[in-house]
C-alpha cells in the first residue's frame, strides 16, 4: 500500500494538523484557515493498493460513512438525553475507526503516512457524529417548544443529504456545529435561509445562535441593532445585523428566535 | 505531548495523541472562539466567489471528457465533476459542439 499526498500538502499543513489534534484551543485564526485548507487538500490524497486506487474522500465514504453512519444514527436517536449521553456514543464509534482501517490494510505501521488517512477519517467522522448529535438536540428542543416545523429523516441516507435540515415558516434552515457551519460556508456558501449553531466563548457558556439572511429575518421581525463582528456576544440576545463587504447576516440568540417564530406561527393560525 | 509531526511520532505517541483527541472531540465541538468563528465565516463568504477552478475538456467519440485539474478541491471522472457531496454531470446536447 502506498499513500500519495498532493504536492500542496506541505509540512506546514501537517504541523497545524498535529497542533489541532494536540489542543485546538491553541490555534489562532490563521492556523484554523490552514487546518481547513489542509483537510481540503487531503480530499484528493490517493491510496494505491493492489486492488486499485482511491482518494481519501472516497475511502472515507466506502470505509467509514457507508458502514458506520446509519448504525450510529439509530443509536443516537434511541438516546433519551442526547446532550449527556452522546459523547460516550461518539467516542465508541470513533474508537472503531483505527481497527477497521487496520483490518482493511489501510492503517499500517510500516506506512507512516497512512496515519494521515486515519486522522482524515477521524476528523470527518467526529464532525459528522457531533453534527448529528447537535441536530437531534435542536430538533427535540423545537418539538418541546411547540414550534411547527418539518425536519428531514436522518435515518434515510438520501434524505440525510437534503439541502435543508429544517423547514420553519417556509424558511429552509440547517443545524450545524460551528466547524461544519464554517466548512459549509467555505464550500457552498450559505444556500439556506437560516442556520442554528453554537458559539464557543472560551468559558463554559456556549450560546446557541441563529444566523439568518436578511430576507428570512424580515419575515419574522425586521428589527435589528447594528453591530461589529467583535460586538456580537455583547449585543445578544438582541437581533444583530452583521455586515462585511457585500455579506450581511442577522444573528440572534436561539431562545429569542424561537419566541419570535412561535409568535408568528400563532399569529398565522389566528 | 511533543508536537512532532504525525508521521514522525512513535506508535505509542501517536496512539496517545489520538486517544486524547477522540476523548476531547467527543465531548465538544472544536473550540473556535466566537471572534475567530465570525472572522472565518465572513472571510469564507466573501472569498467564495473568488475561488475559480478552470476545467478543460474535449469531445472524444461524441462524448465530453474533462481533464482532471491539478490539486483543486474537485475530482473529475469523464464528464462528471465531484465537488463535496455533489456530483455534476455535464452532457452535450444532440449534435455535440458546433464550431463557430
Amino acid at each position: 500500500m502506498q499513500i500519495i499526498l498532493p504536492k500542496a500538502f506541505t509540512a506546514e499543513y501537517q504541523d497545524v494538523l498535529t497542533r489541532y489534534l494536540v489542543d485546538d484551543r491553541l490555534l489562532n485564526p490563521a492556523e484554523w484557515r490552514l487546518l481547513y485548507q489542509g483537510i481540503d487538500i487531503l480530499n484528493t490524497a490517493r491510496i494505491q493498493t493492489d486492488a486499485g486506487a482511491e482518494t481519501f474522500r472516497q475511502a472515507y465514504h466506502h470505509q467509514i460513512d457507508a458502514g458506520f453512519a446509519t448504525p450510529y444514527l439509530e443509536r443516537l436517536l434511541a438516546l433519551e438525553d442526547v446532550e449527556t449521553q452522546s459523547p460516550a456514543l461518539i467516542a465508541e464509534f470513533a474508537r472503531r475507526i483505527a481497527p477497521h482501517l487496520q483490518q482493511a490494510g489501510l492503517l499500517r505501521p510500516d506506512v507512516p503516512s497512512s496515519r494521515l488517512l486515519y486522522v482524515y477519517c477521524i476528523y470527518w467522522w467526529q464532525s459528522f457524529a457531533r453534527g448529528y448529535a447537535f441536530e437531534v438536540q435542536i430538533v427535540r428542543d423545537l418539538q418541546a417548544s411547540g414550534i411547527e416545523f418539518y425536519s428531514h429523516d436522518v435515518r434515510d441516507p438520501v434524505e440525510r443529504r437534503s439541502v435543508a435540515d429544517l423547514v420553519v415558516l417556509n424558511l429552509m434552515g440547517d443545524v450545524k456545529t460551528s466547524t461544519y457551519f464554517l466548512k459549509l460556508a467555505a464550500s457552498h456558501g450559505l444556500p439556506n435561509d437560516f442556520y442554528v449553531t453554537r458559539i464557543w466563548t472560551g468559558r463554559r457558556h456556549r450560546p446557541l445562535v441563529v444566523f439568518q439572511k436578511p430576507a428570512a429575518w424580515k419575515k419574522i421581525n425586521g428589527d435589528t441593532v447594528e453591530g461589529e463582528l467583535s460586538d456580537l456576544l455583547h449585543l445578544l440576545p438582541r437581533p444583530v445585523k452583521l455586515q462585511r463587504g457585500d455579506v450581511t447576516l442577522i444573528a440572534i440568540d436561539y431562545a429569542a428566535w424561537k419566541q419570535r417564530v412561535l409568535q408568528v406561527q400563532q399569529e398565522e393560525s389566528e | 505531548m511533543s508536537e512532532k509531526q504525525l508521521t514522525k511520532m512513535t506508535d505509542a505517541e501517536f496512539q496517545e495523541l489520538m486517544e486524547t483527541y477522540i476523548d476531547r472531540s467527543s465531548r465538544r465541538d472544536d473550540a473556535i472562539s466566537a471572534s475567530t468563528f465570525l472572522e472565518l465565516l465572513f472571510d469564507a463568504l466573501l472569498q467564495r466567489v473568488q475561488n475559480v477552478v478552470q476545467l478543460e475538456g474535449q469531445v472524444i467519440d461524441g462524448k465530453l471528457v474533462l481533464a482532471p485539474p491539478e490539486e483543486a478541491p474537485v475530482q473529475v471522472q469523464g464528464n462528471r465533476i465531484l465537488l463535496g457531496d455533489w456530483q455534476i454531470v455535464v452532457t452535450l446536447r444532440d449534435g455535440g459542439l458546433q464550431l463557430a
